[in-house]
């Protein structure tokens, strides 16, 4: 166990906390059986104890000066996440472009980001494995599978 | 077993449409396991909404090809470039790499393929018979049985998931949770939906399964680019000789039998299965010292064992409508998805989905077959195409697909979430699979749950007096404090000798 351990501990800490917290306003129970909250309350109630307990055993392990065990994470490589940050924001870039530029242009759009600014493939690698891809997911879905799909201006 | 339900299965499986999809099942599969990074759950999920268009049976047989066309698949990596290409795949390294090594690539791969059609073809015969007996069986199940086997599942899975079983634990949980999202069906009351109108019909699995699987993978890759090594093993003689049928035939029975009970086992799966079979053939192994140096029934054991459980895995999730794994979970939410009910009576409303199934895997097997052994050498060749290309590739899909569920956006956003979230999860060590399981099986879970209490008015004496509820959870709760025993036992066996020092 390590730092990381105990961070992401009390984060889903956090998260079982703010479920337990929402899951008090739903109806615990009916007559003679549990309501809607019962269960909410009862899985982040035990949720928060078990992530409570994977931050306890990190710490232990920190201040015993525990060798890393095979749960240990690495330490995260800032240019890899960098990357990571910028596919994500990438995508989310994507998600809000669908509504003007049609589902099928937006996602081009993201993949010849991805491969060319992110990957940093060659100009002609990128474009063939983007184009080739939205050419065969188009083809199997919108014509073979027929599903309606947002389209923009081009009509794609 | 009723003959004609067997000769239905193979009318249905013979079909040209039939046919062609298990094909490009047990292809796609291979190509999935050969790609380290993707596995078979993410080639499922994936895929899935590729599947929509055809007939539940026709869906079935083709995510079935992809799901044990992927453990073959693992393998041409593992020998090859001593990268295994999914999990399961991981103890086939220890000897297949070494056998590549001195020569003998070829054979590694062969008796792969071989004892993969066994063990495939063999754990087809068991399916077969102990999924309809357990399936009429678990008809006369109320909910608290329900209740009790779908907790055994979930913990059996968080706690043999490998790492941390808190991790395992605190997954499950989270995924149980994230089920109970959209409208209560029996209050009628929103849950966790903040206002948004998107969420009153629950949170899609496959969006969470994709995003956590493939495009947390993906993230993964971007993070850390996956770089092959040059192959540098020869890929002739894949028939092997003799001595090498001698050496291996009976690791293949044994891994046959361990990987299917194992399957069958909730939560238990291939990875499990491949490394028992590996651990007990060098026990009987009568040259065990050798293991590790390149002996020809350190591949064929576990590549039996992984075969066979993949097929035992579907056992529960045919018969009981449980499902024990990643896969076999995104597989469930597929038959939902196609208007099936899962569970014990889907093999008599829905005879032809099962039955087609079990005979589409006897011809999936013979195709994997006649695809591994004279095309290894252009399955490996695949792993020449830099993975950085095949990464916009299966994004591309991934996100035209899970649009394609119920064509919302609002589904993409969730799969991208998923997929950061999933990226988190991978560097630190959560594990997705008991998550997709929860989400799947939670608001299932949380059913069986409401109904025994009203069957019980109120009280919880219900899980503990009807004998199998009672059996199951007993199993649930010593699964989840098995590795805490184990670790005890060890420190206690640890200790005893320091004590008498």
């Amino acid at each position: 166990m390590t730092r990381a351990d105990f961070v992401g501990g009390l984060l889903l800490s956090a998260f079982f906390g703010a479920t337990l917290w929402e899951g008090w306003s739903f109806q615990y129970g009916t007559e003679f059986a549990p309501g809607p909250g019962f269960a909410p309350v009862w899985l982040s109630a035990i949720g928060l104890c078990v992530s409570l307990l994977i931050a306890a055993h990190a710490l232990r392990a920190m201040r015993s000066g525990e060798g890393p065990d095979r749960s240990t994470a690495p330490a995260l490589e800032k240019r890899g996440a960098m990357r990571v940050v910028l596919t994500l924001l990438g995508m989310g870039a994507m998600i809000l472009l669908v509504p003007w530029l049609g589902l099928a242009v937006s996602i081009l759009l993201f993949l010849l980001y991805l491969t060319l600014v992110v990957q940093r493939h060659a100009v002609g690698v990128g474009i063939a494995a983007s184009v080739g891809t939205v050419v065969f997911v188009y083809v199997v879905f919108v014509y073979f599978l027929e599903v309606p799909v947002p389209k923009g201006p081009l009509g794609l | 077993m009723n003959p004609d339900h067997l000769l239905l299965g193979f009318s249905l499986a013979t079909t040209p449409v039939n046919l062609l999809f298990a094909f490009l099942g047990v292809l796609l599969g291979t190509i999935i396991g050969a790609l380290p990074g993707i596995g078979p759950s993410a080639g499922v999920a994936v895929l899935l909404p590729v599947t929509f268009g055809m007939s539940p049976v026709t869906a079935m047989i083709m995510l079935a090809g992809i799901y044990y066309g992927a453990m073959y698949g693992g393998t041409i990596t593992s020998v090859l470039i001593n990268t295994p290409g999914e999990s399961a795949s991981v103890m086939t390294t220890l000897d297949g790499y070494q056998m590549a090594l001195k020569g003998r690539a070829g054979a590694a791969l062969g008796i792969a393929a071989i004892g993969s059609f066994i063990a495939g073809t063999l754990s087809v015969v068991l399916l077969m018979i102990a999924a309809p007996p357990l399936a009429e069986w678990a008809v006369g199940f109320g909910p608290p049985e329900y209740f009790a086997l779908m907790v055994l599942g979930l913990t059996t899975l968080a706690s043999l998931t490998g790492g941390s079983m808190l991790k395992g634990l605190a997954m499950a949980l989270a995924g149980l949770l994230l089920g109970t999202i959209g409208i209560d069906l029996m209050m009628g009351e929103p849950r966790y939906t903040f206002g948004m109108v998107e969420l009153y019909d629950r949170l899609d699995f496959l969006p969470v399964a994709v995003g956590l699987f493939a495009i947390g993978e993906i993230l993964y890759n971007v993070y850390r680019p996956v770089r092959f090594e040059p192959i540098k093993a020869s890929l002739s003689g894949l028939l092997p000789t003799r001595q090498d049928w001698r050496d291996s035939w009976g690791a293949i029975a044994r891994g046959t039998t361990i990987g299917f009970f194992v399957g069958v086992l909730p939560g238990a799966g291939a990875t499990i299965a491949s490394f028992l079979a590996y651990a007990t053939e060098k026990r009987v192994s009568r040259r065990s010292e050798k293991f590790g140096t390149g002996v020809i029934e350190g591949v064929a054991a576990p590549e039996a064992a992984n075969n066979a459980a993949s097929t035992g895995a579907l056992v529960p999730l045919m018969a009981l409508g449980i499902p024990g794994s990643g896969t076999t979970a995104v597989m469930l939410g597929a038959l939902t998805l196609y208007g099936l009910q899962p569970g014990p009576l889907l093999m008599s409303t829905h005879p032809e989905v099962f039955w087609g199934l079990v005979a589409s895997m006897y011809v999936g097997n013979v195709m994997l077959l006649i695809l591994n052994l004279p095309l290894a050498p252009v399955f490996a060749s695949i792993l020449r195409i830099p993975y950085s290309v095949l990464v916009p590739i299966i994004i591309g899909i991934a996100l035209f697909g899970v649009y394609s569920v119920e064509n919302s956006i609002f589904n993409v956003s969730v799969a991208v979430l998923f997929g950061g979230i999933g990226f988190v999860m991978r560097i630190y060590g959560y594990p997705p699979a008991p998550l997709v399981l929860a989400l799947v099986l939670g608001p299932m879970l949380e059913k069986a749950l409401r109904q025994s209490m009203q069957m019980s008015l109120g009280s919880l004496d219900i899980f503990f007096t009807r004998p199998v509820t009672a059996g199951i959870l007993a199993f649930a709760l010593l699964a989840l404090l098995y590795p805490f025993l184990l670790s005890l036992w060890a420190s206690r066996r640890e200790q005893a000798p320091a004590g008498s020092r």
